[in-house]
């Protein structure tokens, strides 16, 4: 993007740790929004709790509305119901969404509201201290799973699709640029949208699971991600150790 | 219904008066959030409110407004915060155990400073209680019920016509106040049937907007600031974590936080002679008062007039405000009487903050079986307490 | 037969009992509504079950010249009663001196002192000349209406079609002139003159 930042950010700086994911996913955002050429004062950003819920609040300038945990797409229904020229971005967390609000989510992709919803997976509880979340891997080490995880992770793609998402895509914040097209798409599509951005957590997720280098949990995270194409030769036991990426979208 | 016979008999006030009818307390409900402007619903049923989205899922997407049925009523309470800031008049309405859900919701709009109005058609409770019986157990949920202080205002309908002017006053204290409002009706009066003038005699209070003073702090006495709308450009920042003037999260900073709590609670406090509204009956030689809200203020009426017949000098303080509550009124009454006696349908919520404005003695008359309280059961009570 | 102890133009408070699906808020709202048509203070209400259908469930209204202060009903002048459950359950809530009009189809009378009961045939009318055993409770409003002249005829008329379902009218209005009919006879049987109520023909 050759244009200034000053545009779409209200801040200097972010209050993400080093190494987190949530940047990246913020500049895809924002470079989503500019390379639509949206207007800014119609632009509603609707987070809940928890660290993802701060990469539009405050840090994207345009009006943002920062919820209570689990609601954020609750509010943004209302939002985009009362005022249907607003374009509304919810951007949030696995936990956020997908766990104390999940029954939010479905109910958004069944009613077909036309909101983007933005989940940075982090796999993890980021904010509250590295507890469980509903997107853990089976195994995995946590505040609240010392001995490893014990329940299987949700496929969230798969949820909101069978709720009924008009589109859904599924890429790691190491591959921005179709990262950001899946934005792209997403709040141009006439109805609900999802786009889950895998974001490692290094702080809570790397260091609970002995991955203290930031790059080798990237690598890690990349080397989890296969392609939908790549997915179909693996035996359902591989695959579920996987993140399959992509677009998911009805034909 | 005993204060707006001449209602009944023609026209007051400016304009031609619509003619009178008939209706139940959960319609009279819905037309006066009509009527007052209401552009969103969102809700989920429950007994015994339900009459009340029913009627709105019909009547407000044909006068441009919104109706939604959300998930739960977390949900409903979120999207009409979320429609508030939208730009849009919204409420919801429920019983006992959606308010319950509600109140994370009712903390945040207190926080933000967002106007709405609830209806809340209270049954029995605990828990599920008894769906379709009645009761007024919600009192003092809807002041206390959400964590840290806030200061909600909250109106007590005794008729079906005060269904309709109540929820029409709401909405107009939710924008001047920029704060949820509650009707706090009860199974009683919602659903009552009787007659109801739908007037067009009052004025709407519109919003205050404007981007360029802060929306979430105002250092004038009235302590209400501007509030724009999504879309206004004004580049919002609405945060239920504490935030300064312009909405930035404060959340480790001392005076931010202090300021805040201490101004949302004010700008209602302060205000209180405004907000408060009560009905006197034969009080000018009363011994004993009655303070009764709600349906139970009727039974009071009829028991006091019952007892007047008798020679007994009692009268009634209705409180038509509970929240923030008629101190004054109530410390004054408490001054010229005797003895006050307080009915209502829980074990006693309201008489226990009479008690704190009073010297008085303070009877209570708690029923919580499900039924309204019969004007006899006070009669028995006043000439029990006589001095 | 002892003379009747209400005299016209005290308030009189009516109760519909029966089970839940029988219609009995309908009735209540639209003797209410045809209440203040004929220039009456009303006041409706209900008090039913969590249950949709079935259960005993109570309809009442208040007819009155003055403002009604409050406005339930805990003893009932007149008693129509579509169930024994219901007939059981309320027949010791009415009034020294009330009226009770039941749906002989379903009710048993029992013995009360002081208080006049009445079987009617609703039910068994509405099946035979309407082929709608459900229309019973329009023939019961007709015969409170025919029994007690409470309200105006053509006030009941206009506050059905302002409030029972267009589908369901016709049959209603047949039931309600049929339940008038019985309810007249009764009237002359039983040699009540004067209206009951505060309603008086203009």
């Amino acid at each position: 993007m050759t244009r200034a930042m000053e545009h779409w950010l209200r801040v200097p700086h972010t209050a993400f740790c080093p190494g987190c994911g949530h940047g990246i996913l913020m500049g895809a955002l924002v470079r989503a929004c500019d390379e639509l050429a949206l207007d800014r004062r119609q632009l509603l950003f609707v987070s809940g709790i928890g660290c993802a819920a701060w990469i539009p609040s405050p840090n994207i300038r345009a009006d943002t509305l920062h919820t209570l945990h689990g609601r954020a797409v609750a509010y943004a229904t209302g939002a985009k119901l009362a005022n249907p020229k607003l374009t509304v971005i919810v951007v949030s967390g696995d936990g956020d969404l997908a766990s104390i609000g999940g029954n939010h989510l479905i109910h958004a992709a069944r009613r077909d509201v036309p909101l983007t919803v933005v989940c940075a997976n982090n796999e993890i509880y980021g904010m509250t201290g590295g507890q469980t979340a509903p997107t853990t891997p089976l195994g995995a080490l946590s505040a609240t799973d010392p001995l490893g995880n014990r329940y299987r992770p949700f496929d969230l793609i798969a949820l909101v699709k069978g709720a009924g998402a008009r589109y859904a895509a599924r890429w790691p914040v190491t591959q921005p640029r179709p990262l950001t097209d899946a934005l792209k798409r997403a709040i141009t599509t006439p109805g609900f949208a999802f786009v889950e951005a895998i974001s490692p957590c290094p702080t809570q997720f790397g260091r609970r699971n002995r991955v203290d280098d930031v790059t080798k949990l990237y690598d890690q995270m990349a080397g989890t991600c296969v392609t939908r194409e790549a997915a179909r030769a693996l035996s359902p036991a591989e695959r579920a150790r996987c993140l399959v990426i992509g677009e998911f979208i009805d034909e | 219904m005993p204060k707006d016979d001449s209602a009944v008999k023609g026209a007051q006030g400016a304009g031609p008066r619509p003619e009178p009818q008939v209706l139940m307390g959960n319609y009279a409900a819905a037309e006066g959030a009509l009527a007052a402007g209401c552009g969103f619903y969102a809700g989920y049923p429950i007994t015994p409110s339900s009459e009340i989205m029913e009627v709105l899922a019909e009547r407000l997407p044909r006068q441009g407004g919104v109706f939604v049925q959300m998930e739960d009523e977390i949900a409903s309470f979120a999207a009409v915060i979320g429609a508030s800031w939208a730009g849009a008049k919204a409420m919801t309405a429920t019983a006992g155990p959606g308010l319950s859900l509600m109140l994370e919701g009712i903390g945040y709009a207190s926080f933000t400073e967002t106007p709405l109005v609830l209806v809340d058609v209270q049954r029995a409770g605990p828990a599920t209680g008894q769906a379709t019986r009645v009761g007024s157990g919600d009192v003092l949920q809807v002041r206390y019920g959400a964590h840290g202080d806030t200061c909600p205002i909250a109106l007590s309908p005794w008729s079906v016509q005060e269904m309709y002017d109540q929820v029409i006053r709401a909405f107009n204290l939710a924008e001047r106040y920029r704060t949820p409002v509650f009707v706090l009706a009860d199974e009683g009066v919602g659903h009552l049937r009787e007659t109801v003038v739908l007037h067009r005699d009052f004025e709407l209070v519109a919003r205050v907007r404007g981007n360029d003073q802060p929306p979430f702090g105002h250092p004038d006495p009235d302590g209400v600031p501007p509030m724009p709308i999504f879309g206004d450009g004004a580049n919002l920042m609405v945060t239920g974590s504490t935030h300064d003037a312009w909405g930035f999260r404060k959340v480790d900073d001392a005076e931010p936080h202090d300021l805040l709590v201490r101004r949302i609670n004010r700008k209602i406090l302060d205000h209180a002679e405004d907000i408060c509204e009560v009905d006197g009956r034969f009080l000018d030689d009363a011994e004993v008062a009655l303070v009764a809200y709600g349906f139970s203020g009727r039974s009071a009426l009829a028991a006091v007039k019952a007892l007047r017949r008798a020679g007994v000098k009692v009268g009634l303080l209705r409180l038509k405000t509970l929240w923030p509550f008629p101190a004054r009124q109530v410390a004054e009454l408490g001054k010229a009487v005797r003895r006050l006696v307080v009915p209502e349908m829980n074990l006693g919520q309201v008489g226990g903050v009479v008690r704190q404005h009073v010297r008085c003695d303070v009877e209570l008359l708690g029923q919580v079986n499900g039924e309204v309280i019969e004007p006899e059961a006070i009669e028995r009570k006043v000439r029990e307490v006589l001095p | 037969m002892s003379e009747p102890t209400r005299h016209a133009g005290e308030p009189i408070r009516v109760r519909f009992g029966g089970l839940g699906g029988q219609g009995l808020v309908t009735l209540g709202a639209v003797l209410a509504e045809a209440g203040a048509r004929s220039g009456l203070h009303v006041a409706a209400s209900q008090a039913y079950g969590s249950r949709a259908r079935g259960g005993a469930t109570r309809a009442d209204v208040i007819l009155a010249s003055e403002p009604i202060d409050f406005p339930h009903v805990h003893q009932a002048d007149l008693l129509l009663v579509l169930a024994q459950e219901a007939y059981e359950l309320y027949l010791p809530q009415v009034a020294p001196g009330g009226v009770v009009l039941a749906d002989g189809f379903f009710v048993k009378l029992e013995e009360r002192p002081g208080v006049r009961q009445h079987c009617l045939a609703a039910t068994s009318a509405a099946m035979e000349q309407l082929g709608n055993k459900v229309a019973a409770n329009f023939v019961m409003l007709g015969a409170l209406l025919g029994f007690g002249r409470v309200v105006g005829e053509e006030a009941v008329g206009a506050a059905m079609r302002n409030l029972v379902n267009k589908r369901f009218l016709e049959v209603n209005r047949k039931a309600f002139e049929l339940g008038c009919g019985l309810g007249a006879r009764l009237r002359e049987d039983t040699g009540l003159r004067e209206g009951v109520g505060p309603w008086q023909r203009s």
